[in-house]
This record gives C-alpha cells, sequence and structure tokens, in this order.
C-alpha cells in the first residue's frame, strides 16, 4: 500500500480537525458514511510536568 | 478538508497489521476490499528527515535567523530546526552555541525535547452521533496501533499511523 498523504493538524487548541471519511458496513448491507475527527496535543516540556506533579 | 480514508472497517472485528492479529481488512465504497499488507511501507513510511539529513551549515544557518527573531517565531529556519530534530539535536550538542541568545537556545532544546503527542480521535456519524472515540498517549515519529473498543455493534476498529512534528504549532498525522 502506497503512504498516502500527510494531513496537517494543528496543536491542541483549535479543536476537532475533520481527518477523513470513514465508510461503515458489515459487508452485507449499504453501509453508511462517518467521519473521523482528530485532536493532536503535543505533550507539555518533560520539565513542566516534572513541576506540575510536584506536592 | 476531507479525504477518503482507505481505513478499514469489517463487520466484527478489525485488527490492525500487527503480527498477532487478522490482517486488516479494507473496504471501500466502491466495494473494493483489499487486505492490506506489508504495512510499514504505508502509513509508517518513512519522513522526509528520514531520508535526508539537514547540513550542519544549513543548520548553522538557520539558528543565526532564530537568533535574530523574538522566540518561538514560527519562521521557517525555526521550523526547519524542529522537522529535522534529530540533526538539530545533534548538533547542539556537538558545538558551542554561546554566540547564540541563551534563552532562545534553551528553548529550542526543550521544544526538540518534546517527543510525544497525545492522539484523540471519534467517529461521527451523519447523524451527529459518536460511534467511537480513543485518547492515547504515544511516541511522535513511531508507527502505532491505536484501538477504538467503544464502538458497539461496529466491532473494534484499528487506525494505524503516526504522528509527526512539522512547526511550532503544527503536526503531521498519517493514519
Amino acid at each position: 500500500m502506497a503512504a498516502g498523504p500527510w494531513f496537517t493538524v494543528n496543536d491542541s487548541s483549535a479543536g476537532w480537525t475533520d481527518f477523513g471519511q470513514v465508510w461503515l458496513s458489515d459487508g452485507t448491507s449499504a453501509g453508511e458514511a462517518a467521519t473521523l475527527q482528530i485532536q493532536l496535543t503535543l505533550a507539555p516540556h518533560r520539565a513542566a510536568e516534572v513541576a506540575l506533579n510536584v506536592p | 478538508m476531507r479525504r477518503l480514508l482507505k481505513i478499514a472497517f469489517a463487520g466484527v472485528v478489525l485488527a490492525g497489521c500487527g503480527a498477532d492479529e487478522r490482517p486488516m481488512v479494507v473496504i471501500t465504497p466502491d466495494g473494493v476490499t483489499t487486505e492490506i499488507a506489508a504495512c510499514g511501507t504505508g502509513c509508517s513510511g518513512p519522513t522526509a528527515d528520514e531520508l535526508h539529513h539537514l547540513s550542519d551549515t544549513d543548520i548553522a544557518t538557520f539558528l543565526v535567523e532564530v537568533d535574530a527573531a523574538p522566540i518561538a517565531s514560527p519562521t521557517l529556519a525555526l521550523e526547519s530546526l524542529l522537522f529535522y530534530g534529530a540533526d538539530t539535536r545533534g548538533y547542539l550538542s556537538r558545538n558551542d552555541t554561546s554566540a547564540f541568545d541563551a534563552a532562545k537556545i534553551a528553548w529550542l532544546r526543550a521544544e526538540l525535547e518534546r517527543d510525544e503527542v497525545t492522539v484523540t480521535m471519534r467517529l461521527v456519524d451523519d447523524e451527529g452521533e459518536v460511534r467511537g472515540s480513543l485518547e492515547q498517549r504515544v511516541p511522535m515519529a513511531e508507527k502505532q496501533h491505536l484501538k477504538m473498543d467503544d464502538t458497539g455493534t461496529l466491532g473494534r476498529l484499528a487506525i494505524n499511523g503516526k504522528v509527526k512534528r512539522v512547526g511550532v504549532d503544527h503536526l503531521w498525522a498519517r493514519f
């Protein structure tokens, strides 16, 4: 399978991005369309995470 | 922008291309069914930074440009350094950067260490109903097999691919 194109997504706060349309079918019916939505959130700096975990 | 994903959906159980699972079956709207093999050449294929490297000369040039711009400005120079993160990290570890603004270099080093991303997905049908969802923190630029288990009668959905950082605020996803 050839590699598909990359899809550019904003980091975190942009909310849901429509990633593509997926066809749902059990193989016995015509099926139905659905939309796959995505959010990507870059993990914070490790130092920030450590700081947040300090009591 | 919408595009038709050739990801899969099969009736009862969807499996990814892991060796311990059934081959993924792809059914496109035109009825063509394909089993995906050799997924290492598909959605997990190499990115440009794995095929071509940024030279030390280019990195040095970009660092000068980054040093001249306000911190975190999404310039081509900065985003190139982030895209070619491995090359940039290597350069910074081998070379003296004391000629540059220490705060900017420290910021760049910290950004280059951000190597994980939380992937959140949901499947919404044409009536607006959420038919499945997932949230998982994954390493950057490594092939992942994500699973949507809460899809009810639709069966488990396997979504395979990876995420790559391409800029200050942008990522690439290919699933």
